[in-house]
């Protein structure tokens, strides 16, 4: 009988990946480069790459924020595939991030258990599209015997509404059975307008799926 | 014309760059161009239709119009369209050889690779004097990749050398925009590419979205916290 798909999933976010008008409010360019960095793994602040320096934010930063001890010390990192499918030796800014993270100490081991089998336009660039199960259909994962009780932490660049992430979840359900299962990204998107933020902002929340309308959303 | 490393010009290249990044890179006009983003590569055919070569000196020329720098490899068609393009809109070119920056291929760019180590930037990772050989394009195709934010390819066919560009744009995570129109072409390559990642594109203002801001990113940014 196959497993009931989980409704909803915990998220943890380090910064606000902005979105608003770049020619009023300057601050939004610096959340752009800093994400970049990430992504493309390259070089943010002098010569450090941007992974192993948000790493590093990561464990100095958040404890005593809401993200504190958010992946717990036996986490296995689970990397989010890009948006289609990779050929070898390619860019993966998720595994990337995992395994920063995992060298500065968080979590326990790094496992590439999900693929990307067929191309699905980037979550953040497909603002009316937040659909998990597009993200569901076109992904497989493998199995892996881990231990019944070992928390698993989904690892992505960027959450926009959560469907990638709750999609990529239930596609992990299917091989490894409902386990305690959480999603950290290094950013999360917020439309800011003309208004201040920090860029830095811990947060904890939840990606909430409504089945009539077969969409994800994130609180906050 | 000097010689340095690119992890010497750019700073830490990280593991998916590195492996195919040339061991040496030789510079010959205004280096501080290299600095400046995005720089955006256009690309394709020797033998554009008429309607290519429009399209791509459209493209070429509002990326120079909007900042940006245009990247391309000095080789008739496309490449000579582009680099043309952006020159005439007061924008800046990098063109990146498959030859030594001394050599021009072919010998009626002579001329235009003159302007561009004048008054804008050459760049090879072949040592002066080296002569066109062509396994020396493929390498050169990989290389413009490296050093550009994204890579646009305008027309091109199904044999056409330009597809090793592509690739490696997509293995490095760069963006890759196939224009529309060759998006639609049918060819095989270009729908495995479509598979991989590539976006079609239809205006140039898309570039500008995903890209890098227009900056100078030669002083490293203060960190924020």
């Amino acid at each position: 009988m196959p497993l009931k798909r989980r409704s909803k999933i915990r998220y943890g976010s380090l910064l606000i990946y902005a979105i608003g008008d770049k020619l009023v409010n300057d601050a939004i360019q610096l959340s752009h480069d800093v994400t970049a960095s990430i992504k493309n793994d390259s070089r943010l602040f002098e010569d450090e790459l941007g992974p192993d320096y948000l790493a590093r934010v990561f464990l100095d930063r958040c404890e005593g924020t809401s993200l504190g001890g958010f992946v717990p010390p036996d986490a296995i990192l689970v990397p989010i595939p890009r948006s289609s499918p990779l050929k070898e030796h390619s860019s993966w800014p998720a595994l990337r991030i995992a395994e920063a993270l995992l060298a500065a100490g968080i979590g326990e081991r790094v496992e590439p258990l999900l693929e990307r089998i067929e191309a699905t336009r980037s979550s953040s660039r497909d603002h009316g599209e937040r659909l998990p199960e597009r993200h569901y259909a076109t992904s497989s994962a493998r199995p892996l015997d881990l231990f019944a009780d070992c928390p698993v932490v989904l690892v992505d660049d960027v959450i926009a509404s959560g469907a990638t992430a709750l999609g990529m979840a239930w596609r992990l359900d299917d091989v490894i059975g409902r386990r305690d299962l959480r999603v950290l990204a290094i950013a999360q998107v917020k439309t800011v307008g003309d208004a201040s933020f920090d860029l830095l902002s811990p947060t904890v929340g939840e990606i909430r799926f409504d089945p009539e309308s077969g969409k994800a959303s994130r609180v906050p | 014309m000097r010689q340095d490393t690119l992890s010497g010009l750019l700073g830490h290249l990280n593991e998916i760059e590195s492996k195919k990044a040339p061991a040496s890179i030789y510079l010959d006009g205004h280096e501080e161009i290299l600095y400046l983003t995005p720089k955006i590569s256009v690309v394709g055919t020797r033998h554009p239709s008429e309607l290519g070569g429009k399209r791509a000196y459209k493209l070429a020329w509002e990326i120079a119009v909007g900042e940006g720098v245009v990247v391309s490899g000095l080789a008739q068609g496309v490449d000579t369209i582009a680099h043309s393009a952006a020159m005439k809109a007061g924008g800046k070119t990098i063109a990146v050889l498959g030859t030594g920056c001394d050599v021009a291929f072919p010998s009626e760019n002579a001329k235009l690779l003159d302007q561009i180590r004048r008054d804008h930037l050459a760049i090879s990772q072949f040592a002066p004097g080296t002569p066109a050989k062509r396994g020396n394009f493929p390498q050169r195709n990989r290389t413009m990749a490296l050093l550009s934010d994204a890579t646009v390819i305008v027309e091109a066919g199904e044999t056409s050398g330009t597809k090793h560009q592509g690739w490696e744009a997509l293995r490095l995570g760069r963006p890759l925009f196939l224009l529309q129109s060759l998006a639609e072409s049918g060819l095989d390559w270009v729908n495995e590419m479509l598979q991989y990642g590539a976006r079609p594109l239809l205006d140039s203002s898309e570039l500008f979205e995903v890209l890098p801001a227009v900056t100078d990113a030669h002083n490293a940014v203060e960190a924020p916290f």
